[in-house]
């Protein structure tokens, strides 16, 4: 019944959200258990090469400079006709991009060693000798077709392309890896790498483009033998490495802030996540442990500015309570504010019902706060934000009550309202906050109209921009395929209707004959498709942020293409199953997880071993990409009238609240943060039944002034706008795509050539019996055409 | 226990019935005589309630009217988990008083239903009132109708019964909850605002008067 009622059975998951899992855990989901038997054939490749070459020691008592050697020989080697040669070769790579584990003792010294010989692998042109090789193998029409005329492609069709994509990833996430220890030739090293990749040398094509063209040629169904659960966490973690992750997104954003001369952020928000408590069930104990003793912040408001059409908007909870936090502290103007005290209040807790300390003390004074920028009250993680055009908002209501006329954006102005309203506009200024997004726009605009005096923008070129510039073209087709993917990979999908396979790099070519063989593919095809998940959420909240940042526009036509292709009823799809026995899914063996698998001998698995399974309390990937999910459900709704009704009409409130059964903070801000932006539109009666979810809401999400959230009427859902609001968006999307990445072409303002020499040049398609009748002609049309010359004056 | 005036007051047809014999209260009943926490708002409620100069009647009128149907459908809402057809089966306000529903629908005649029904009629009767636009005009210039402050009346003393209904049967909810404070300077500032523009007559506010009497000055 209650939201919260699934969750005494779910003790509070420790979780720490980051870029991705442990080093560990990202390098074990690359194989699949079907691959595990390929450690060993890596390993015979590599000895049977070795000992051809060096004789008596073994890799790890070679010096630094006989290692190179011997690298810089085995490159040579890859360059064979044979395919089978070849193959072997690149084994011996990997097996060596996989930390020479026969040699090593434990699963600490084959990671080390696999950071190790990826470094030195790298400084040696390996990973431009596989790219080219890469390059082959999706290129090679002959592994398509035969794919192709296959009833069941299996593992063994990818064999090539799994040890090159391989090599690929085991150099990528060791080298992002960054170490204190790590010596400077790494460190030049890795600063190189993500160089190169982002600006990659075929075509100067950032690398992740490739393989964003292997995943719609996948899904094309030209190549069903492609590996994409390697190619979709390749790319994510070379979009990773060369834009960076989510600790250097929030150091640019504050950068460019400071650049674009708007004040600095309030919070840190990944600090403030960090620190929230998951909301617990309600305790009718009083539980004074968790209680907090929270004066509820204060907000002032015009109440005034109250004709009926603000009614039911007015958030007059403000009536009760706690000192005013923002008056300043004048004793002349206290009786003033006694007497017009309607205006003058302080935002009341009385949503804040479970962990209120029963005997309300006095507030604690406050210290006087300065002008400028206000600290955001206790007990509340976010600060409150205002936008620039709810002040406007709030001001032209007021004056049409009070004066009658309105004066459009003007903020200033406020001759002839009443003291508190004077107030109120006082503190929306203080928390007024103008996003980089705000800022781009209206630069946008601006270029739009004046493009001859603003000439033509300056776009710093970095790997941003340039992947963006490299995917523009094809973007939507990369979408769809990524949705594509996401959607046979979600645990909802039945697996009949699909039209791709992604089981392919996983199936084993003989199908399984025991019970235990059928347990363990199993387990092995819902961790396959758990991982493709993750890292296809992963990357898409990623790209979005980094757009976001680089220009709101960029942002928003990848927005846009994501949800023409359907994103908000898939993501609200997957979230429709039992989403506690997803996160708490154990969909892994751990003895069969690299790097323990290749250094011990694989132990007897049983039927009852399996079904065991480890001892997590939940599984990280899964709740990961649950997280992500959500937060790209909220970047594609936020602040869009038309998305949020989509929300409403495909009756998402009942699936998000069963989703806040996970007892974990983020996860449930972001359930809540999705319910805020619907609530008005739910209704009173849902509002009723869910108190708690209220409650909930009011405690963890950010507040925004003036918002109605809680109270509401229908009074907002006009479809009709909708529409408008999307096509507007639409077009100012393309404008800015095209003036900025558009060939110039002949456009109203191009020059017009008035050199004679040019234009008498030019040659022009004369009638055929022109030079009959020119002279006729110029007479007729020339000479004796009077020329008008009040014809200029006019305007046409 | 005679006369024509309690006769009225004991009339079938009335929506408000004292019941005729009552047991003394139990001891659960008696709980909200007692309530007492408040918040501490720093402000005189009797003096945020009056008529500002300038402002039109029906306007503040019609703000209040909202403001406290959206705040009493919340901590409605706040326990409303439990009150049910079991736990009441009577929209009552206490032993001494039962309150049955009239509309111009299904119900003409005043039938008594449980509380959780009594509140959903109740509520979804306001916001019809309030949602239409000849009681309640949105746009700027269109006048309140003649008789709008008898609308208010009706609407006001039928939010009274929740609170009534609330305090009576769920308040030690309410202090479990440790929200007694909220909601009783939701009523304080309910109950000065009825009273300041007499708009609910003494005998519907009698269930709480003992009460309000402790509370309110």
């Amino acid at each position: 019944m209650s939201p919260f009622q699934g969750s005494v059975d779910c003790p509070t998951l420790e979780f720490e959200y980051g870029d991705a899992d442990g080093h560990a855990a990202e390098l074990s989901e690359l194989y699949s258990y079907t691959e595990n038997l390929e450690f060993t054939n890596n390993r015979r490749c590599f000895e049977e090469d070795f000992k051809t070459q060096v004789q008596g020691k073994e890799w790890l008592e070679l010096e630094e400079d006989a290692q190179k050697a011997y690298v810089m020989g085995l490159l040579d080697r890859l360059e064979v006709v044979s395919r089978e040669r070849r193959l072997k070769v690149a084994r011996a790579v990997l097996y060596l991009a996989q930390g020479t584990f026969g040699e090593c003792d434990s699963e600490v010294d084959v990671l080390h060693w696999s950071r190790y010989n990826c470094f030195l692998l790298y400084q040696m042109g390996t990973f431009s000798a596989f790219l080219e090789l890469l390059h082959m193998e999706i290129d090679n029409s002959q592994a398509c077709s035969s794919a192709l005329r296959k009833p069941a492609v299996s593992i063994a069709d990818s064999t090539e392309l799994r040890v090159l994509l391989s090599v690929m990833y085991l150099m990528v996430e060791n080298i992002r890896l960054e170490r204190e220890t790590d010596p400077c030739g790494w460190r030049t090293a890795r600063e190189t790498f993500r160089t190169e990749l982002s600006f990659s040398m075929h075509n100067e094509e950032p690398f992740a483009l490739l393989l964003f063209s292997m995943a719609t040629k996948f899904c094309s169904g030209t190549a069903p033998h492609f590996p994409i659960k390697k190619v979709l966490l390749l790319l994510w973690k070379v979009v990773m490495f060369t834009l960076g992750g989510f600790e250097h997104l929030q150091a640019l954003k504050v950068q460019k802030r400071a650049e674009l001369g708007l004040p600095p952020l309030a919070e840190d928000s990944i600090q403030v996540v960090r620190s929230m408590r998951a909301a617990s069930p309600p305790s009718y104990t009083l539980d004074l442990g968790e209680s907090q003793l929270a004066p509820p912040p204060s907000k002032l408001r015009g109440r005034r500015g109250s004709r009926r059409q603000l009614l039911t908007k007015q958030d007059s909870l403000d009536i009760y309570n706690e000192r005013d936090l923002f008056k300043t502290e004048e004793p002349a103007t206290e009786e003033e504010e006694e007497s017009a005290s309607e205006g003058e209040r302080a935002l009341d807790g009385e949503l804040d019902l479970l962990e209120q300390d029963p005997l309300v003390p006095r507030p604690p004074s406050q210290a006087p706060l300065s002008a400028e920028r206000v600290a955001f009250p206790k007990g509340l993680p976010w600060a409150p934000k205002v936008r620039q055009k709810d002040i406007e908002h709030f001001l032209e209501m007021s004056r049409n009550k009070f004066i009658g006329f309105t004066l459009g954006q003007d903020t200033d102005t406020l001759v002839g309202l009443p003291r508190p309203i004077h107030e109120s506009v006082k503190t929306l200024k203080q928390h007024k906050y103008v996003s980089i997004a705000d800022v781009q726009m209206k630069n946008a605009e601006e270029l739009e109209k004046c493009p001859m005096s603003l000439g033509e923008e300056v776009v710093p070129e970095t790997p941003c921009e340039m992947l963006y510039q490299g995917m523009l073209h094809s973007l939507p087709q990369y979408m769809i395929a990524l949705l594509k993917i996401l959607l046979a990979a979600a645990p909802t999908s039945k697996a009949k209707t699909d039209s791709i396979n992604i089981l392919a790099d996983v199936l084993p070519e003989e199908m399984p004959i025991t019970v235990l063989q059928s347990m363990k593919l199993g387990i092995d095809v819902n961790r396959h498709k758990e991982i493709i998940v993750k890292s296809i959420a992963a990357l898409l909240l990623l790209l979005l942020k980094h757009f976001k940042l680089n220009h709101v526009y960029q942002f928003e036509y990848v927005s846009q293409h994501l949800v023409f292709a359907n994103c908000i009823p898939l993501i609200l799809k997957f979230f429709n199953q039992n989403i506690l026995s997803y996160i708490t899914a154990k969909n892994s063996i751990s003895v069969l997880d690299y790097p323990c698998c290749a250094i011990q001998e694989l132990p007897e698995l049983t039927t009852e071993s399996l079904e065991a399974g480890d001892n997590h309390q939940f599984c990280w990937r899964n709740l990961f990409s649950c997280i992500n999910l959500l937060r790209l459900l909220n970047k594609l709704t936020k602040w869009k009238h038309s998305r949020t009704m989509m929300l409403v009409v495909f009756k998402s409130a009942p699936i998000l609240k069963r989703a806040l059964k996970v007892k974990q903070a983020m996860l449930q801000l972001y359930v809540l943060k999705l319910l805020k932006i619907q609530t008005k539109y739910l209704g009173r009666q849902w509002r009723k039944s869910n108190m708690k979810t209220m409650s909930a809401i009011y405690q963890k999400v950010r507040h925004r002034m003036n918002d109605d959230w809680a109270y509401g009427n229908d009074i907002d859902a006009r479809p009709w706008d909708f529409q408008a609001e999307e096509c507007t968006l639409r077009a100012n999307i393309e404008a800015f795509n095209s003036r900025r990445y558009d060939r110039p072409q002949d456009s109203e303002f191009s020059p017009v050539d008035n050199c004679l020499q040019s234009v008498l040049g030019q040659k022009l398609d004369l009638p055929e019996d022109f030079h009959y009748s020119y002279e006729l002609w110029l007479e007729r049309e020339v000479f004796s055409q009077p020329i008008c010359w009040e014809e200029l004056l006019q305007s046409h | 226990m005679s006369g024509p005036f309690l006769k009225q007051v004991f009339n079938k047809d009335k929506t408000f019935r004292p019941k005729r014999k009552f047991e003394p209260g139990t001891q659960r009943f008696e709980l909200h005589k007692r309530a007492q926490a408040s918040l501490n708002a720093g402000l005189d409620l009797r003096l945020a309630v009056q008529l500002p100069p300038g402002e039109d009647l029906h306007d503040w009128v019609a703000v209040h009217v909202v403001d406290f149907f959206n705040r009493i459908n919340l901590i409605y809402g706040t326990i409303s988990d439990g009150c049910t057809e079991q736990s009441c089966p009577v929209m009552s306000g206490g032993p001494k008083y039962e309150y049955r529903w009239q509309d111009e629908h299904k119900f003409r005649k005043p039938t008594a239903l449980s509380a959780p029904r009594y509140m959903d009629l109740l509520m979804d009767w306001v916001e019809a009132q309030i949602n239409d636009e000849e009681v309640f005009p949105t746009s700027v210039g269109t006048p309140f109708p003649k008789n709008f402050l008898q609308t208010v009346r009706k609407i006001l003393s039928r939010l009274f019964r929740v609170f009534v209904h609330v305090y009576i049967h769920h308040f030690d909810r309410i202090a479990q909850m440790g929200s007694e404070a909220h909601v009783n300077t939701c009523y304080k500032h309910f109950y000065y605002f009825v009273r300041e523009f007499g708009l609910i007559d003494a005998k519907e506010l009698e269930p709480l008067k003992e009460m309000t009497t402790r509370m309110c000055h």
